[in-house]
């Protein structure tokens, strides 16, 4: 027997707004004291109307939970007619937006909903995920996923190419969002999320540049804005690399920025281990977005948690190597994960104010290979000193609990500290703005301190340590 | 690093395009790299944009392409900013001018170089056939 799903947008939010308007005719009667029928005066003269009220106000729930249990199916069922324009997703993508805005997926989305309901963020939840999809034929998985997809989106243990699908159409339906209201700069951000971008790989031995679906492992619109995205083969990678950036980075400077910055580090990462990385661009919690707010602890101690989660919810393997890689404020946050139980195998700090420990050791996490690059004239130099002024008591009222972010760690013991390109400048103090944006990014020179950071992500041969001379033919 | 007189964005990608091709030229006899791709670099500078271009060619001494490039480029007058054309699994050589940098990688194990520029962040319009670079 052929079933015919009720899957086109227009009926289903026709029939939600039918719902709205039965629900509203129903609100007098359930209302209580201002019900001309079933008020309290009324049920208290006539008990036997009770009966009726309950059923009515169940009724009316059902009314409600089913219009925006049906909305939410048209908002998908829009993006499956928007689908059959784009050139680049899969095309089980759009078969598989139909069976979700079909309603086909619901039951197993409710399972998936009970699971994680009844567990905390963590690794027991996430092979409990992993495990749930894994016994899904795999357009039944796709569908869960899209059906479902702001629990799916973020959520650790969901396959990789679920999550990327499930982000995808976040985005489309924030942009859909922002159509509707005129909201011309976020249809052009979204948009921009949306648009593939060119990612180096190899094959049989030789780099191709591939045309591919972005693919994010995390989006949302909310405040700040929230995103992480993957260059590379994830599921195949044997290193895998996770990019965290400085104060002042938000949604909107995203794809210029941090997106453009790992993509960069992808390329040179990707080639030196033979095409076995995967980079991922990490803005997964609020940043401080002026300079006083980056003085404060408190951004970091909520952000370390969330990265070790998400980098937790990834399930790598044992002999992955896994690289944590923090642009300033992003380092306090990568410190602060490592201090909340993240073991990546590396830990590079650039540009740091602090890890937010004054000693290595403070880190408690002492297989992690530490590395660290600052031109000797940035000017987050004088952050540490700053913050140890605090810590000494120095600096009186100023001092406070919630400010200052440890040691440089360019400075602790048992860091390796990498050449910038700036190692014989004859200054080697300064306070130069332009100079803390140039590992990544601000003028353009930042080739020396990306393919070093590479070396480390890639494993392959050691990078350049600070100091040691142009001319180095003797690598061990 | 200090700014001096920076060319226009389309002046240094034609610069730092022109020092590829002649990189290659010097370095691989002329050899077709069979993949170029155009990216864009690092830049956060208001009004301000970077791009970077690459080759990857193969290569029958991938070593030696290496430091002949890097000979090449002191002839040039660039400024070796790291040399670490001994290691042993990726000889390497860095190289910069005022407008762009320029990197040599050799990978032996599977016969080729990657030759990568950038440019620095520069003003002006980006040129047409870079529009479509993200």
């Amino acid at each position: 027997m052929t079933k015919l799903w009720l899957a086109d947008a227009p009926s289903l939010r026709a029939l939600a707004a039918r719902l709205d308007d039965v629900s509203g005719r129903l609100a007098p009667r359930v209302g209580g004291a201002l019900s001309p029928v079933f008020g309290a005066d009324q049920i208290a003269r006539h008990p036997e109307l009770a009966h009726y009220a309950e059923r009515l106000r169940a009724l009316r729930r059902w009314c409600e939970e089913t219009s925006a249990d049906l909305r939410r199916r048209a908002a998908i069922a829009e993006q499956a007619d928007a689908l059959a324009l784009d050139p680049v997703e899969p095309p089980a993508v759009r078969s598989a937006l139909v069976a979700a805005a079909s309603g086909a997926a619901d039951a197993a989305l409710s399972e998936l909903r009970l699971l994680v309901g009844a567990r905390g963020p963590g690794p027991g939840r996430d092979e409990a995920v992993a495990a749930f999809f894994a016994t899904l034929a795999p357009d039944t998985a796709l569908a869960v996923a899209l059906a479902g997809a702001a629990l799916t989106g973020p959520l650790g243990g969901v396959p990789y190419e679920l999550r990327y699908a499930a982000n995808r159409l976040l985005i489309r339906q924030a942009r859909a969002e922002a159509e509707a209201l005129w909201l011309t700069d976020r249809v052009a951000l979204f948009s921009r999320l949306l648009q593939p971008r060119e990612v180096s790989a190899m094959r049989d031995g030789r780099v191709v540049s591939l045309r591919v679906p972005r693919q994010f492992l995390l989006f949302d619109p909310n405040g700040q804005g929230r995103v992480a995205e993957v260059f590379g083969d994830l599921a195949s990678a044997v290193s895998v690399a996770v990019t965290v950036p400085g104060t002042g980075n938000n949604l909107a400077t995203y794809t210029d920025g941090p997106g453009a910055n790992a993509l960069a580090l992808h390329d040179f990462a990707e080639r030196f281990s033979g095409g076995r990385t995967a980079t991922i661009a990490w803005m997964g919690c609020d940043l401080p977005q002026t300079l006083p707010q980056a003085a404060w602890t408190s951004y970091a101690e909520a952000g370390g948690p969330l990265l070790r989660d998400f980098v937790t919810g990834l399930r790598l393997g044992d002999d992955v190597r896994t690289t944590l890689v923090g642009h300033s404020y992003g380092s306090t946050v990568t410190g602060h994960a490592v201090t909340a139980g993240l073991r990546p195998g590396n830990l590079v700090a650039v540009a740091s104010p602090g890890w937010g420990v004054y000693s290595a050791a403070a880190l408690h996490a002492p297989g992690i290979r530490l590395y660290a690059l600052r031109h000797p004239h940035d000017v987050i130099g004088i952050a540490p000193v700053v913050s140890l002024l605090s810590k000494a008591g120095l600096l009186g009222l100023l001092a406070t609990a919630w400010t200052g972010h440890g040691q440089d760690p360019i400075l602790l013991d048992g860091v390796t500290r990498l050449a910038t390109g700036t190692d014989r400048d004859l200054v080697q103090l300064g306070l130069d703005i332009d100079a803390h944006g140039d590992y990544f990014t601000t003028t353009g020179r930042s080739k020396l301190a990306t393919k070093n950071i590479a070396h480390v992500i890639a494993g392959d041969q050691r990078p350049m340590p600070f100091g040691v001379g142009r001319d180095r033919t003797d690598e061990t | 690093m200090v700014d001096k007189k920076l060319p226009s964005l389309a002046d240094g990608l034609r610069m730092m395009l022109g020092a590829l091709d002649e990189t290659v030229a010097a370095g691989l006899d002329g050899a077709e790299p069979y993949l170029k791709t155009r990216r864009p670099w690092q830049c956060d500078q208001a009004q301000k944009r970077s791009f970077s271009s690459s080759y990857d060619v193969k290569a029958r001494d991938p070593r030696s392409v290496v430091k002949a490039v890097g000979a090449h480029w002191r002839s040039r007058g660039y400024r070796i900013q790291e040399e670490n054309s001994g290691a042993p699994k990726h000889p390497e050589i860095y190289a910069d001018t005022d407008a762009f940098e320029l990197g040599i990688v050799g990978f032996p194990e599977r016969g080729e170089v990657w030759i990568h520029g950038n440019t620095v962040c520069l003003a002006g319009e980006v040129p047409e056939d870079w529009r479509d670079v993200r």
